[in-house]
């Protein structure tokens, strides 16, 4: 195939935008018939195919990485500044949505149609953080595999890394050369998928593009634009500024190396599912070792949520400013530090962004009965917001990889590209 | 494998351990309720971590143990003699301890668990018809995500079974994988034993504020129940197999063993006593050398009649302790895990702690159980293992014995 692979992304997406607005106007939002059945189960293939790979994959290359981890690293300084990294870039995110959304204020007169109410008994509570480190503990491994509990996962793969490097020589080198090769397997599994992210993309962008809102658009229009507006400063000023002051290195080459997984990430709204494309991009392109990108990676799908915290923030303030509230400084602050813990706090929990926002609102002491209609308008227009938000999410993981991978002192970042 | 650094390491986590102990029972009592989160976070992160350990811990150890006795097995009528003798000592072992626990309750009114929301004991409402066909697992590897103790150590026993009939190349790369990565599980449960102290502190400090030293009165009468058990088992049970099996006057054999037994009694290390247990069995009760070279190595990995005991034992005192009636069908799991467990069970770091989980797990009782009876097991410990030395040493004669092989009387 001579066309490079986001190349044929990029045409799949459009392709499926077009189809999707043809299924739009024709059906009103609400299509159906054969032709879009099967469109749509190319996404669903997809993104099946991509779940199927996550544990298996996270799990070899974590106990591989680990026990590789050689003289002069330490897992505690790995984490350290990974943990700095993830609070550092997410305080950056909280601040822009909060800067933004007092701006350009775009709830202020905002008319909220009469939609889905959304309420509060749906929700999953989300966990403190200290309920989250002790959860982090698997009560057995085999079953945090089975039902996909990632942290548990993670948790136990960095422990038993860690376990085999203690072991003697002989055995150590025997038990590293098993979970590399299982892991390469992994890899060249996951490649194959890879292969297969154009027509998968193709029906997952057909799809929303025929079910999204539109009628919403218009009254929302401002609040989409302030939101969108906050992550693409994220995405292309804040993060490549903070990459190019800690690496040196010319973030255009970090873009190039992401592609695929960006797109992949747009297309699917899901961290998770994207992780097998992260990981490949990660290492392949941007030659970060696996050591590192096995630690910063799937822990920053479940915990680093950039976006999440950035739409958390200005979700609330535009609230605020539906209801004409006036929010003080002090109320502001809440609600960062809340978003900041909460977006934390939420891993796992699908739809995420939506149950933090409930979480919010309700921290700064909101009672109004309109919140549940405001959140249900959002909610009806959060996926085209979301591929933006999973967008900002994974590629914040990555420059995190890369700045700790450079900080450890790598040195063939980005050989295949320059 | 017991060198003198693991010694003092081990020594030294012990103290530990019962600084937790007290200090937990200090701080429950002094600050009452107010202990409460501190203790909590502790004894959930201990027990947790000792929860995900249990599950590849009993896979691994299983399927190495049965790889390393299996392959001694199909070295002909000697190995199946001495791995019958071994099944059937430790049964005994633990169905005197059994009764006795079961006579004496010395976990009655002890009431730890009236405010406590226990795991169900699963398999406490099926027959025993039933249980032995839910021993095979439909799936081992739901068996493992549901935590199914008992079906989980049946698949690893006959994986590690058939691991042995492979070719011999084969055979090795597995037994080898097996071995590195029981290894790693050992590695991983030498961390997380260290957590111990704290986790123990939590624990402790919890039940002591929430229900008061009921728990710790009846200890002292559990630690008799041990004692009375490991003595029936020395001065009954054995005497007799030794005298009808072995042909032998069990004083005579006993007087031989003393240098032996005192040695396991200080060091609680089977494998450290081994080169004494040697020298008495074939110089003063005249057993063959052959017999004693397989027997008895073999013996100090797999055959611990005392710690089986003491496992079935502590587990029945604790279900006591908590208000949970056992039924036959529970206690015959309790019986099974601890004979089959014992197979893998040697080298694990803090075994009566380790081991204890395990057993615990497969009835469903709560894991906590076990800080309430580490107050006396180091002591208990010294008891057992040389329960488990003597228990090797008549295998040894006995086995000597059934393959014509016995003394020239001296």
């Amino acid at each position: 195939m001579k066309l490079k692979l986001h190349w044929q992304i990029v045409i799949a997406m459009v392709l499926g935008l077009g189809i999707g607005i043809v299924f739009q106007l024709i059906y009103k939002g609400q299509p159906s018939g054969w032709v879009y059945d099967i469109i749509c189960a190319f996404g669903t293939i997809f993104i099946r195919l991509l779940k199927m790979v996550i544990v298996p994959l996270i799990f070899t290359s974590i106990v591989s990485g680990v026990s590789s981890i050689g003289e002069g690293r330490s897992i505690g300084r790995l984490s350290l500044k990974t943990f700095t990294y993830y609070i550092v870039s997410s305080l950056i995110a909280i601040l822009i949505g909060i800067l933004l959304t007092n701006l350009v204020q775009p709830g202020v007169g905002a008319d909220i149609p009469v939609g889905k109410t959304f309420s509060s008994a749906d929700l999953k509570t989300p966990q403190t953080p200290g309920e989250i480190l002790i959860n982090m503990i698997p009560l057995n491994p085999v079953e945090a595999a089975a039902t996909g509990h990632m942290l548990g996962i993670i948790f136990f793969s960095i422990f038993l890394g860690i376990a085999v490097t203690k072991l003697q020589p002989q055995s150590r080198d025997f038990l590293k050369t098993i979970f590399n090769t299982a892991f390469e397997a992994m890899m060249k599994i996951t490649e194959y998928v890879i292969k297969l992210a154009p027509l998968g993309v193709l029906g997952l962008i057909t799809q929303t593009a025929s079910t999204a809102g539109i009628g919403l658009f218009k009254t929302l229009g401002l609040y989409m634009v302030t939101i969108i507006t906050g992550f693409l400063i994220h995405l292309f000023i804040v993060l490549p500024l903070l990459f190019y002051f800690t690496t040196r290195i010319n973030p255009k080459y970090h873009f190039k190396a992401m592609t695929s997984a960006m797109l992949t990430a747009f297309s699917t709204c899901s961290s998770n599912a994207t992780l097998p494309v992260t990981m490949d991009d990660v290492e392949k392109k941007a030659g970060v070792s696996n050591t590192i990108s096995s630690f910063v990676l799937p822990m920053g799908a479940t915990v680093n949520m950039n976006g999440t915290a950035l739409y958390e923030c200005a979700g609330v303030i535009f609230i605020s400013q539906v209801l004409g509230m006036e929010l003080s400084l002090a109320q502001q602050f809440l609600i960062a530090l809340t978003a900041l813990l909460s977006a934390i706090g939420a891993a796992g929990i699908p739809a995420a962004g939506v149950v933090v926002i409930f979480i919010v609102t309700q921290a700064i002491g909101f009672k109004d009965a309109d919140i549940g209609l405001i959140i249900g308008a959002m909610l009806a227009i959060d996926r085209p917001i979301d591929m933006f938000r999973t967008t900002v999410n994974i590629f914040s993981d990555s420059v995190g990889a890369v700045i700790i991978a450079k900080s450890e002192g790598e040195t063939d970042l980005y050989s295949s590209l320059k | 494998m017991n060198n003198g650094k693991m010694k003092t390491k081990k020594v030294s986590l012990t103290l530990l351990i019962f600084a937790g102990f007290f200090l937990g029972i200090l701080a429950g009592y002094v600050f009452g309720e107010g202990i409460l989160p501190l203790a909590e976070v502790l004894a959930e992160i201990f027990l947790r971590l000792l929860r995900m350990a249990i599950l590849p811990l009993i896979v691994t150890s299983i399927i190495s143990g049965v790889v390393s006795v299996g392959s001694a097995v199909g070295l002909g009528r000697l190995g199946i003699k001495t791995f019958i003798y071994y099944i059937t000592t430790t049964l005994m072992a633990i169905v005197a301890g059994q009764v006795l626990v079961n006579i004496l309750q010395p976990g009655k009114g002890a009431e730890v668990g009236l405010a406590k929301a226990v795991d169900h004991v699963p398999a406490a409402t099926h027959g025993v018809g039933d249980l032995l066909i839910r021993i095979i697992p439909e799936n081992p590897f739901s068996a493992m995500a549901r935590g199914d103790v008992l079906p989980v150590i049946f698949f690893s026993i006959l994986f590690g079974y058939f691991i042995t009939r492979l070719r011999e190349s084969q055979k090795k790369q597995m037994g080898d994988f097996f071995q590195a990565a029981f290894d790693t599980m050992m590695k991983m449960t030498g961390f997380i034993v260290w957590s111990a102290p704290l986790g123990v502190f939590g624990i402790i400090a919890r039940i002591v504020a929430t229900t008061g030293f009921d728990a710790f009165q009846s200890l002292g009468f559990y630690f008799l129940v041990v004692l009375m058990g490991l003595a029936f088992h020395a001065f009954v049970t054995l005497p007799v197999l030794l005298s009808v099996l072995g042909k032998m006057n069990p004083i005579r054999h006993y007087k031989g063993m003393i240098p032996a037994l005192l040695t396991a009694f200080s060091t609680c290390s089977t494998i450290v006593t081994l080169p004494l247990t040697m020298k008495a069995v074939t110089e003063h009760s005249g057993a063959s050398q052959r017999v004693a070279n397989f027997v008895l190595p073999i013996g100090a990995t797999v055959n611990m009649d005392g710690t089986a005991l003491y496992e079935c034992v502590a587990t029945i005192f604790i279900a006591q302790a908590y208000g949970i009636p056992l039924s036959f069908t529970a206690q015959l799991i309790i019986v099974l895990t601890a004979l089959l467990a014992s197979i893998g069970a040697a080298s694990v770091p803090m075994s009566g702690l380790v081991m204890m989980s395990v057993i615990l797990k497969a009835v469903g009782l709560p894991l906590e159980g076990v800080a309430i009876i580490l107050a006396v097991d180091r002591i208990l410990d010294m008891f057992r293992t040389t329960v488990n030395v003597l228990g090797d040493s008549c295998g040894a004669v006995i086995v000597s014995r059934l393959e014509k092989e016995s003394y020239k009387e001296n």
